[in-house]
């Protein structure tokens, strides 16, 4: 188990290296360069090597990328000349508006679709199973945006139930009836298309599990249906969906970033549009560190959940 | 199975006697006629899956029904997509200035003459109406349907070609090569995909459709390339490469010979069900403005016009752009499955 955790975390440890290496020469090395996309298409040459020089970045490409990582573990991620702030204090405003809407999409996803998952994988090829095959095909096969839209469509604009909007105020608010009914609209929106993935995962998991050799085993033993079902082999099937929670966060990063666009909810996706229209790199280079870095941390504790819950994965491994 | 009574013939005819050799002799004899028998059985029994497993998969497919509608409809899009431009030209960017927001079905009568006779039928200019620009909307969709289309096909191609490559290699080599190409697929998963491609189009300015296939196939080959070093680690200990091995083959003549060909169902099932994936991704990419640069429409681009349209009141145009990516991606998805079925008949 210790060396597995060891060989685990050194893997993360590359892979962490390896995003900020990548990212890091995608935002120097683009056609144009920091200095112009600051300074503007009017700038001298002269005031580009000037602002070069000043931000060290006439130095050679590797020595850039030290200086960059030494400011990155002392937990500077660089500064927006744009929104004249620091990346780090616009995180710590923005990050955690994305976690929250996050955080409770994806509980809700999670609480709508095992139980589907379930009902289909015991329903198998019946009309309940395949009308919700149909119905999450369907969810599967829309952009999320246009899930997006259609809400605001029906619930703000047609029945005028719920503000077509993100909550704009701090998260101190947030608790607010007002501010609250707007959170409804993003997070159905972000929770439908989850939905539609798990309960897909969820139905197979369960259909693979029920045909293991230990639910015949509960069987003979004299466990009644439900029993076998709610004690064995969902406790089976869930494994998997933890380990597809880990891998999807960057999946769920990207929808993150067009429900926030589409809602104007003012958190990390928000932010990160903003800079990608007004090129500002520093903010770019933040936002998708943070992310990588999450899904990364993510990854290693599904793997570490998984190697507690099933000793096979220790030793296969 | 049939030596071993054979072998306690053998005995029982050493303990007999000359006699009971002969005898033993005749006895084996027959035993041999009934193994004969048997391996003719098993031979008959075997005879079906001479049609081959792609053969048998075609079949199986077209015995299923939602996935070969799926895929007449799919051709009808593909088909509609490739010829019908080709014949409205420049339609798609011309501005009908006196027709602006257009709703779509309105008919009104014109009279044909045909033959000496005239007649006065339904028309209509623009079938599915025009939009702000009064540019015709039938034909952008269309044309727009070129752009989703090629980038889902163009930018899967170039997942099965980095994707297969490197998970090939990564599997049939293992060791370091395994270690760094897995690191580095790790990297690439954790990179968030459209927080990247938004970086590097905005970085580029203008998109192509060159750049846009490029940036998605670099980024998203890695589902391909782990299903397949799966395959070749599988395949690589299975007997009929050792086997291989053991007559002297090459690494080349295993991997393209022996192991690809094996290797393809799943990856098939992935690539078909990752088509759609890009296509919706290309539409994502539209609706936040960093797909094809107007006046070339494309799904996600006739999308993007969303916030005018709502307010407005005016739902249609973005309807039908919303209609044909939801049909496309679920024909895929649907055709992928039966591919699946078709493919692998234990996963059903």
């Amino acid at each position: 188990m210790t060396g597995f955790l060891v060989r685990r975390l050194g893997q993360s440890v590359i892979v962490v290296v390896g995003v900020t290496i990548i990212t890091f020469l995608l935002t120097r090395l683009l056609p144009g360069g920091v200095a112009r996309a600051i300074l503007g298409s009017r700038a001298s040459p002269v005031e580009i090597a000037q602002f070069n020089h000043d931000n060290g970045l006439d130095l050679a490409i590797w020595q850039q990328y030290l200086v960059y990582i030494n400011q990155l573990v002392h937990g500077n991620l660089g500064f927006s000349y744009r929104l004249n702030e620091s990346v780090a204090g616009l995180l710590s405003d923005h990050l955690p508006k994305t976690i929250i809407l996050l955080g409770i999409s994806t509980l809700v996803a999670l609480a709508i679709a095992v139980p589907l998952g379930v009902m289909q994988a015991v329903r198998r090829n019946k009309i309940e199973d395949y009308s919700l095959t149909t119905l999450t095909f369907v969810l599967y096969s829309m952009p999320p945006f246009w899930i997006a839209l259609i809400l605001i469509k029906w619930f703000a604009i047609n029945l005028n139930m719920l503000p077509p909007q993100g909550p704009q105020g701090p998260i101190s608010t947030y608790l607010d009836p007002v501010e609250a009914s707007a959170l409804v609209l993003p997070v159905m929106a972000l929770a439908l298309v989850t939905i539609a993935l798990f309960s897909r995962y969820m139905r197979s998991s369960m259909l693979d599990n029920l045909v293991q050799d230990y639910v015949r085993t509960a069987r003979a033993k004299g466990v009644s249906t439900a029993g076998v079902l709610y004690k064995h082999v969902l406790r089976n099937a869930l494994i998997p969906i933890v380990t597809l929670l880990g891998l999807s966060l960057p999946g769920i990063f990207g929808g993150a970033l067009i429900t926030e666009a589409v809602f104007n909810y003012p958190g990390m996706g928000l932010l990160f549009w903003d800079s990608a229209q007004t090129r500002d790199y520093p903010v770019l280079l933040g936002v998708t560190i943070v992310v990588a870095l999450a899904t990364v941390v993510g990854n290693l504790l599904a793997d570490f959940f998984y190697a507690v819950v099933d000793p096979r994965v220790r030793i296969t491994e | 199975m049939a030596d071993q009574p054979l072998k306690r013939i053998a005995q029982t005819g050493s303990l007999l006697g000359a006699a009971g050799v002969a005898q033993a002799m005749a006895a084996e004899e027959a035993l041999r006629h009934e193994g004969a028998a048997e391996d003719l059985v098993v031979a008959e029994v075997a005879e079906p899956s001479e049609i081959g497993f792609w053969k048998l998969a075609v079949i199986r497919f077209l015995h299923h029904r939602t996935a070969t509608v799926s895929l007449g409809i799919l051709l009808f899009i593909i088909v509609t997509a490739m010829i019908l431009p080709t014949f409205q030209g420049d339609l798609f960017r011309l501005q009908d200035y006196t027709h602006p927001y257009g709703s779509p079905f309105e008919f009104h009568s014109r009279t044909v003459s045909l033959a000496g006779a005239s007649f006065s039928i339904p028309w209509t200019d623009h079938l599915l109406g025009t939009d702000a620009l009064g540019r015709d909307e039938m034909a952008r969709l269309v044309r727009g349907a070129r752009v989703s289309l090629t980038v889902g096909l163009l930018a899967m191609l170039g997942y099965i070609i980095i994707g297969g490559i490197l998970g090939a290699l990564a599997g049939y080599y293992g060791g370091w090569i395994d270690n760094a190409l897995m690191r580095l697929t790790d990297v690439i998963i954790a990179m968030p995909f459209i927080l990247v491609v938004v970086a590097v189009t905005a970085a580029f300015g203008g998109v192509s459709l060159t750049v846009l296939v490029l940036v998605i196939a670099g980024l998203g080959w890695f589902e391909i390339g782990r299903l397949m070093r799966a395959q070749f680690l599988v395949l690589r200990e299975s007997e009929f490469v050792q086997a291989a091995r053991a007559l002297g083959a090459s690494d080349a003549r295993i991997i393209f010979r022996h192991i690809v060909p094996n290797s393809l169902a799943p990856i098939i099932v992935s690539a078909t069900l990752g088509v759609s994936g890009i296509i919706l991704l290309e539409a994502a990419l539209g609706f936040l403005g960093y797909s094809v640069p107007p006046p070339e429409p494309s799904w996600g681009n006739l999308l993007s016009q969303y916030e005018e349209e709502i307010q407005l009141g005016k739902l249609w145009p973005l309807a039908f752009p919303a209609i044909a990516l939801v049909t496309t991606a679920l024909c895929i998805n649907l055709i992928g499955d039966g591919i699946r079925d078709a493919l692998d008949p234990r996963q059903r």
